[in-house]
């Protein structure tokens, strides 16, 4: 404890007020010797020794009253080790993990639970007049606590984090940048950043991207045992053997465990089989069958295992074969070498798909070749390095694209952006300008929800070819950017149709995307994306995304029970509940639209990956400090209660003198 | 002679006689007179003979004169001892008022009082210092010379803490070796109960007097106000306000009188209350003219 005005605590030398008076009072008392003192004492034996206890208890109430005015005079304060900062004011910005992982057990309390403490904690230690923001990174993000100026409250808005909130995605990066913009907004020259988080492998702390002048504090909240093991669906195909028949894959991923598990199907809540599965990284998939159902069934996967993190022990999902993807890959160049042209690639990575993900038929054709049939019979339309349209070609892929069909617009060095900007108006999400060769200059992925899995290839992409792409559009969203700011990605829709235009051609001379491992599932999950239509492009949805269902006004039931509405471009969410979701169109359940949100398996594995190496260090403080915690208040309060006990004990000391003086002077 | 003592004192008090009838039978020659008829040779009377009674006693003058056989009566003159046992003990150096004696120069005066008295009649007194026990003891002796011997002792007297009243009775016992006259002095603050050794006196065939002294303050805690009490034989301190405990301490020492008076009267010995604010030849006055000593 400290003082805040040390002399003031000259007032404690008041405290010799008490003491010299009962001094004095001792010294008035004349002394009288007695020798039957014994007779004396007897006869005090009960009143007199109450009284004395009475009176000591005077003194040491008057002394510890001036005592107490004296120390609560001296602004009294006790410093505090602080969860985070030092105690000044300051703008602060807390970012929990919302990840799945986070729900593995620390002992028997989840993660995100202690991450919830701490910053609650931290929030409200906070000393007045700082500047809090709480970002949840959950997908989407959510911000609890927008730059609120009342600590305690600010705090208090952590209570809205619970289990349920956290559906997952690795939206760590994106809840940063939200959090680092509110501390860019703020006035405060002291800014800060906390991030919470276990901090487990799947975690992107690549892409903070925070910038300089903000202090960040890393906090990492792992589980006690990262051991952890997760069941997932690989596939579900219809029996070779008996057309009534399903095959369900399911494999067990997981760590830590070299023993075999058993994993089951249930079939709306009956266990129709079950076998045996190896534990791993690379598990091999385990094979279950179950008749075909009536309508639409709901099934569920289980994995009996004993691990950190029970909620990715099980999977339910609609027991249902999707169907796959048709895509015309229209190349404007010509090909000359088809496996590394404008389409080449793009199409062998289809190929490479597993069917298991996702099925995919593509047709690649010459821009002269296309016609209006060929459009009616694919899903989504790549336009690779073509000029641009005819009109009537033009016409036809507008009215198709409004219809449902996707459009992917890839332009390159042949790609005449005005014309094609103007042939595809109607429905190009963003306007193209001249393509040029560009810098080297390495793509930074914003992955805002929806877009997480589709942009998650095109980190540290080299682009060589670029096109200016002006994405000012109402109906446009820049799911992914380079370096420079500059658009790399748009995202759009026109009616039932999903369009998107990648400012750098698919070859390799425009960027090494297509070398790159992720390019296989970013052309995958783009063009899966692209094809609106609801039965092959919403099988299974991360939880926290929108599904895109391409009509308006459907209803969707979640697993409890909750119905939503699809908006008037026929998406619905971001869909927060993990399991099957009905689709109900006109009242009737349509069992090809149902669809099943799932968390990212990725999240399952709760090993830890390395601290982002800027600042921040695990189990301690970047930024270590104590707050100074007025203790004024409750001195003044005992002070007040020493001084009502004081006068209880005069008026008692006063009474019992009136009832022995009584007694003495009775006949 | 000290203060205590002095010749005025003397002479107001050299009236006074002291017999003590139930000593006869112990003493040596002396100016007590007693009914047993014993070796003296003063004669006192003839009784008729009757059966049983000493043959030597038979007159055979009265016989030759008279035919009768009476017997001689003589009447035995007793030689008293006297003890002289004073409590020296811290309290009893305590007075209230300059006014006052001491409780130890009141008690003083009472037992050279007392054995003013007893020389004078011839008899031997001896004294005792009871805080110092057997080393105390004056022994006893006739003649005014003793009386200024004992008094010598009991000036050097050094009032200690920690004196027993038991074991300055057992001193005194210890010292009258034959049946005695022993006047105790003392404020009995110790603990009554520590007068049962009087008893024991008693059964030695002693004679026992005891004069209770206190001082007026102690018996009616005359004060007023606040006080910062202190035992004098390290008892300690206690501050009080007298009105709250006058009611209570005078209940107390009505009980510590009425307990002391019944241990004297369970042990067979003589009470005396003596306050100090009582004149030394009153109170022995009233000692000898009660019957005390008769």
């Amino acid at each position: 404890m400290s003082f805040a005005l040390p002399l003031a605590l000259l007032v404690g030398l008041l405290v010799a007020g008490p003491v010299i008076a009962h001094i004095v009072r001792r010294s008035e008392t004349p002394e009288q010797k007695l020798p039957t003192f014994r007779l004396l004492e007897r006869a005090m034996a009960e009143s007199q020794q109450r009284r004395r206890l009475d009176d000591r208890w005077l003194f040491a109430l008057r002394a510890l009253a001036v005592l107490l005015a004296a120390l609560a005079a001296a602004a009294p304060f006790m410093r505090v080790p602080l969860e985070f900062g030092d105690g000044r004011a300051c703008a602060l910005a807390i970012v929990i993990d919302g990840s799945r992982s986070m729900l593995a057990r620390s002992g028997t309390t989840p993660v995100l639970e202690l991450a919830r403490a701490r910053a609650e904690r931290a929030a409200s230690e906070l000393p007045p007049g700082s500047e809090i923001t709480i970002v949840f990174a959950t997908n989407p993000p959510t911000v609890l606590a927008d730059r609120a100026r009342d600590p305690d409250a600010a705090a208090r808005t952590t209570s809205r984090i619970t289990a349920a909130a956290a559906v997952g995605g690795d939206t760590l990066a994106s809840a940063v940048h939200l959090a680092t913009r509110r501390l860019h907004a703020s006035s405060y020259a002291v800014r800060r950043l906390l991030v919470f988080s276990d901090f487990a492998s799947h975690v992107n702390t690549r892409d903070l991207g925070i910038p300089a002048g903000i202090e960040v504090d890393f906090a990492r909240t792992p589980p006690s045992d990262v051991r952890n093991a997760s069941v997932s669906l690989d596939s579900i195909r219809v029996d070779p053997a008996d057309a009534d028949s399903r095959i369900v894959r399911g494999f067990v991923s997981g760590h830590g465990y070299d023993a075999p598990t058993s994993i089951s199907l249930d079939l709306d809540g009956v266990t129709v089989d079950h076998a045996t599965a190896t534990v791993g990284e690379a598990s091999e998939a385990a094979e279950l069958h179950a008749r075909a159902p009536r309508g639409l069934a709901v099934a569920r996967l289980l994995a009996d295992v004993d691990d950190a993190l029970p909620e990715d022990d099980e999977l339910a999902f609609v027991l249902r074969v999707p169907s796959e993807t048709r895509v015309l890959f229209v190349d404007g160049e010509g090909a000359t070498n088809r496996f590394e042209d404008e389409v080449g690639l793009a199409a062998r990575a289809l190929e490479l798909v597993p069917p298991s993900e996702r099925r995919f038929e593509s047709t690649r054709v010459d821009i002269g070749a296309v016609d209006a049939a060929m459009l009616d019979r694919h899903d989504v339309v790549v336009l690779a390095n073509v000029d641009t349209l005819s009109e009537p070609l033009a016409r036809e892929l507008v009215r198709r694209v409004e219809n449902g069909v996707g459009l992917l617009v890839a332009p390159g060095d042949r790609t005449d952006g005005r014309a094609l900007s103007r042939a595809l108006a109607p429905v190009l999400p963003a306007r193209l300008g001249a393509s040029s060769r560009c810098d080297e200059r390495r793509g930074v992925v914003r992955r805002d929800a929806p877009d997480a899995l589709m942009t998650r290839g095109l980190r540290d992409v080299v682009f060589r070819q670029c096109t200016e792409v002006d994405a000012a559009l109402g109906r446009s969203r820049v799911a992914a950017a380079r370096g420079d700011g500059s658009a790399l990605l748009v995202l759009g829709s026109a009616r039932r149709g999903r369009v998107a235009v990648l400012s750098s051609p698919l070859d390799p001379e425009g960027s090494d995307l297509p070398l790159r491992p992720g390019f296989i599932p970013f052309v995958a999950s783009l063009l899966a994306y692209l094809d609106g239509s609801a039965s092959a492009a919403n099988d299974r949805i991360l939880a926290g995304e929108l599904a895109a269902l391409g009509e308006p006004r459907l209803v969707v039931r979640e697993p409890s029970g909750a119905e939503l509405r699809t908006d008037e471009h026929g998406r619905v969410g971001p869909l927060r509940e993990l399991g099957p979701h009905r689709v109900l169109r006109d009242g009737v359940v349509d069992e090809d639209a149902s669809f099943t949100v799932i968390s990212d398996p990725a999240e399952s594995d709760l090993r830890p990956a390395a601290l982002p190496a800027r600042r921040g260090r695990e189990g301690e403080r970047a930024v270590a400090g104590t707050l100074e915690r007025d203790l004024s208040a409750p001195f003044f309060a005992v002070l007040g209660l020493a001084l009502a006990l004081e006068g209880v004990l005069r008026e008692r000391q006063r009474g019992l003198r009136r009832a022995s003086t009584t007694r003495a002077i009775a006949p | 002679m000290s203060a205590a003592f002095d010749a005025e004192f003397c002479a107001r008090i050299a009236h006074l006689r002291i017999t003590a009838r139930a000593l006869a039978d112990s003493v040596l020659a002396g100016a007590h007179p007693t009914r047993r008829v014993g070796t003296s040779i003063d004669f006192a009377e003839h009784r008729e003979y009757r059966p049983g009674d000493d043959l030597r006693m038979l007159d055979s003058r009265v016989y030759a004169r008279t035919d009768r056989w009476v017997v001689r009566r003589f009447e035995h003159e007793a030689e008293v001892r006297g003890w002289l046992s004073l409590d020296t003990s811290g309290s009893m150096q305590f007075r209230s008022s300059e006014s006052l004696p001491s409780k130890l120069d009141h008690a003083k005066k009472l037992l050279l009082g007392l054995g003013y008295l007893m020389l004078r009649q011839g008899d031997r007194i001896g004294g005792v210092d009871m805080t110092r026990g057997t080393e105390g003891i004056t022994p006893s002796g006739p003649g005014l010379s003793q009386l200024e011997r004992i008094e010598d002792s009991f000036r050097d007297v050094r009032p200690g803490a920690g004196t027993s009243l038991a074991g300055g009775l057992r001193a005194t016992g210890s010292a009258a070796t034959r049946k005695a006259l022993i006047i105790v002095a003392t404020d009995v603050i110790d603990d009554p109960t520590q007068l049962d050794v009087l008893g024991e006196l008693r059964a030695a065939g002693h004679a026992v007097v005891l004069l209770h002294v206190l001082d007026p303050l102690e018996i009616e805690l005359d004060l007023e106000g606040a006080y910062d009490f202190v035992g004098l034989e390290g008892e300690g301190r206690l501050v009080s306000d007298v009105e709250v405990v006058r009611a209570a301490y005078l209940a107390e020492m009505r009980r510590f009188l009425e307990a002391t008076r019944e241990r004297c009267a369970t042990a067979g010995a003589r009470y005396l209350l003596a306050r100090t604010d009582d004149a030394p030849e009153r109170i022995l006055a009233e000692l000898v003219t009660d019957g005390s000593f008769e």
